[in-house]
């Protein structure tokens, strides 16, 4: 069974270990990139390539957006080759069992494609789109990933 | 051309109105069903109504959330383009909700054209995510909207 992983870049750490564990279950994991090309081609981390766009809050800079754009589609290409998706969703911000809005993002495309969607962890039922996430009607694996069909 | 309004359902009198003015330019358009829905139970605050639902019977609210989602993805999915109507709401300049920034999400992976009524909601955290989508702004002007 081929898994996508869906997560905000922050929790980057703790996913290299879900994907080791995944991948010792007989999973094949599919994962986003850690470097990106800037304007020059060159490589760099996801972090640095964020705080440019960050910088760039005015849109002056149209590779940064262009990026973003290659980049929400590269993840969405990796959800419909997947049978299922997994959201790592933990505290982030304040907020319990966060998800941001890439991640919600992609398991929109994961319920239009009608695969199944895993939460890690429970709803984070303090986000605005809860009703959505709820809507999506994820499973809750309670961070036990025996827990996966 | 078959054109889907997205929009929060507190936009429901502008989603009406922005439906009469997109016949009158010979589009096919198709604004949410609950719009209308609501309209014929008689329901004037949707907000209300929702949040009773939810207390009355979280599960079953789930389920309607999902069916309506789905209903407006199968929309977007049969339409040229979606135009998502964000107006000032919760204080926030051209908002847009997280289930119009869904749809809005299928629409770039269905490669339909995005069109935002007035300029990208700025203030949102996921200001960046709907700039990666590249929607046309319109700036409330109807015309612009082109096959």
């Amino acid at each position: 069974m081929k898994i996508t992983l869906c997560l905000s870049i922050k929790f980057w750490q703790e996913m290299l270990q879900v994907q080791k564990e995944l991948e010792s279950l007989g999973y094949e994991v599919l994962t986003p990139p850690h470097e990106v090309p800037n304007d020059k081609g060159e490589m760099i981390p996801v972090e640095e390539y964020y705080r440019i766009r960050k910088d760039d809050s005015r849109g002056n800079e149209s590779w940064i957006w262009d990026l973003k754009e290659k980049a929400i589609r590269a993840h969405f290409e990796k959800v419909a080759q997947s049978d299922v998706i997994l959201v790592l969703n933990y505290y982030k911000k304040g907020i319990r069992n966060y998800i941001g809005a890439n991640t919600l993002l992609e398991m929109g495309l994961a319920f239009w494609l009608k695969k199944r969607i895993y939460l890690l962890n429970p709803i984070p039922e303090e986000l605005d789109y809860a009703e959505e996430i709820k809507g999506m009607m994820p499973i809750v694996i309670n961070n036990d990933l025996e827990n996966l069909l | 051309m078959m054109i889907t309004v997205c929009c929060s359902l507190s936009f429901s009198d502008e989603a009406i109105k922005i439906e009469k003015s997109l016949k009158k330019l010979d589009f096919d358009p198709y604004i949410p069903f609950t719009i209308y829905d609501c309209k014929s139970k008689g329901i004037k605050d949707i907000k209300q109504w929702i949040s009773d639902f939810i207390k009355k019977d979280p599960g079953g609210f789930d389920q309607l959330k999902k069916d309506r989602m789905e209903m407006h993805y199968k929309k977007v999915a049969a339409s040229d383009a979606i135009l998502v109507l964000n107006y000032d709401k919760k204080g926030i300049k051209n908002y847009i909700g997280a289930n119009t920034l869904l749809e809005m999400g299928l629409a770039f992976w269905l490669k339909k054209r995005i069109y935002l009524l007035n300029p990208i909601p700025e203030e949102l955290d996921y200001a960046e995510e709907i700039k990666g989508m590249k929607p046309v702004v319109i700036n409330d002007d109807l015309s612009l909207i082109k096959l």
